[in-house]
């Protein structure tokens, strides 16, 4: 059966380059790099050689990477590392589980913590941002690029703003890192979250940006690897899989292969508007990552229509992969101020650097029987009745 | 993940769609993950003479208002209030743990179809 694997954002397969060059680290070039010996230089040397390669991808110094279990845990540190009782902390409502979890135990603690709703395409305002400044405003955290829809953060002007109010300012850059290009300098952060698995490496590993000068409290306690900011024996496989995966991003993104991406997802969108009445492509009017759509079909449940697609041999998801096991409507979707029947609607399509025409070919030849089978049985679709949703 | 009758009444749903001469409705929604399901039904001299359903919801949620119509077609009202939400996931040879509520939301619309306090045969038509 064909297939079509269209739920990067859930996790991006490993490039071969990226496996062959990790492959020597699980036999013969094993390793403790803070060993003295021969084996244990040669893995201290992968590693810098790897940290090279990620600052490289970010604008960073490599004395400025500190490598992590991925994207959660860079952004746990983040949250929970420079804060105190007290604080106040301004992110986005469209943030990661892994931010407003670790906002929601900061409250917990007794930091007040601001969450600013995004625009209806799913944009944070910088305006709002500043409004929410106070004295007592420590920390400022809004990500670069969402992952369900795609849509890019005013990350720089933000940045600007908290860097105007003496606010350490942490952007979650996850879904944007290999997509966009990344440039610390340019953001004014302290601190960069990225993940190996989002941009074709492997999964548990990440890197964290740490600016010169700034000492988040770590949250694993050992010995005095990453420079005492995150103990325990460095994974050194999967960092070198995500230096050659960082090195792959900074190639991929100078080669314009970014342009075809969105020509890619721009087929799609333009497809499916043409071909099915009344969807729509949330956030669609704000600048976005090249690889994300999110697509709306009223009067449908998204969870029956992965199925669906599932059963063609499709790969998509209703929202973020952390929250498929939930029966909540996508929280990033309701924020934007969609209804929860459309909310639940939505599916989410996101390509890769391998993604082929002909994969997307097999997802828009299937897609839009499959969503005329639901809403043929549905109780809340009634062709031509509905009227023209806004921002159709 | 879902048995292959589940995937079955999926893919190829049984009395879905609208009712010609319905006089009685049901409808149950579970405003936890706004599944929906909807059942029209023809009753004629206290039994279900002939019933569709709609619904909007997830696999498990389609395939037992699916099966459910199946179960209850022909039967007498008393004997289809007795159909319970462990009838319906058994003959689908069980429902993921996580899908339990779609049985029951079924069950749900066929009872509020039923207790439409069963009106008088051919009066109380429900376009479909």
């Amino acid at each position: 059966m064909e297939q079509a694997y269209l739920d990067n954002n859930a996790t991006a397969p490993l490039l071969p380059a990226v496996f062959e060059a990790m492959r020597p680290y699980f036999g013969e070039r094993f390793g403790n790099p803070s060993s003295a010996h021969r084996r244990g230089r040669e893995a201290h040397q992968a590693v810098e050689e790897a940290r090279e390669r990620v600052a490289a991808l970010l604008g960073a110094s490599p004395k400025e990477i500190v490598f992590t279990s991925g994207g959660s845990e860079g952004d746990t540190t983040a949250i929970l590392g420079l804060v105190s009782p007290g604080d106040h902390v301004i992110t986005s409502a469209i943030e990661h589980h892994a931010v407003l979890k670790s906002c929601k135990r900061l409250e917990r603690a007794g930091t007040e913590v601001t969450y600013l709703a995004p625009d209806a395409s799913g944009r944070v305002n910088p305006a709002a941002v500043r409004a929410a400044l106070r004295p007592a405003t420590r920390l400022v955290s809004v990500m670069m690029a969402n992952n369900e829809t795609g849509v890019l953060q005013p990350v720089e002007e933000i940045g600007w703003i908290a860097a105007e109010a003496g606010a350490w300012f942490h952007t979650d850059a996850v879904q944007a890192a290999g997509k966009v290009p990344v440039d610390v300098a340019r953001i004014g952060c302290a601190l960069l979250t990225i993940s190996g698995h989002k941009l074709h490496g492997p999964p548990g590993v990440g890197a964290q940006y740490v600016r010169r000068g700034t000492f988040p409290r770590p949250l694993i306690y050992g010995g005095p690897q990453e420079r005492g900011f995150r103990a325990g024996t460095e994974n050194l496989p999967a960092i070198v899989g995500l230096g050659v995966a960082a090195s792959l991003s900074v190639e991929w993104l100078a080669s314009g292969a970014a342009a075809e991406m969105a020509a890619q997802r721009d087929r799609i969108e333009r497809t499916v508007l043409d071909s099915i009445p009344q969807s729509r492509v949330n956030g669609a009017g704000a600048p976005r990552v090249p690889n994300t759509t999110s697509l709306l079909f009223p009067g449908i449940s998204a969870k029956a229509l992965v199925l669906a697609l599932d059963l063609d041999g499709i790969s998509v998801s209703t929202g973020s992969a952390c929250s498929t096991e939930s029966s909540e409507p996508p929280y990033v979707l309701r924020a934007m101020g969609l209804r929860p029947e459309d909310a639940y609607a939505t599916i989410r399509c996101s390509l890769g650097k391998q993604t082929t025409s002909a994969e997307v070919g097999h997802f828009l030849r299937c897609l839009a029987g499959a969503v005329a089978h639901l809403r043929a049985i549905s109780p809340s679709w009634t062709p031509g009745s509905a009227g023209k949703c806004p921002g159709a | 993940m879902y048995t292959p009758e589940v995937l079955d009444h999926f893919r190829s749903p049984r009395n879905a769609g609208a009712l010609e001469g319905a006089n009685a409705r049901g409808r149950a929604e579970n405003p936890g993950c706004g599944d929906e399901v909807e059942l029209l039904v023809r009753l004629e001299d206290g039994r279900i003479a002939d019933l569709r359903f709609r619904a909007r919801g997830c696999v498990a949620t389609i395939a037992c208002a699916s099966r459910l119509t199946e179960l209850a077609s022909g039967r007498p009202v008393v004997e289809a209030l007795g159909i319970c939400a462990k009838t319906i996931a058994a003959s689908l040879g069980g429902l993921p743990p996580a899908s339990g509520h779609a049985a029951a939301l079924a069950v749900e619309a066929l009872r509020a179809a039923l207790s439409g306090a069963a009106p008088v045969p051919g009066t109380n038509t429900v376009p479909g």
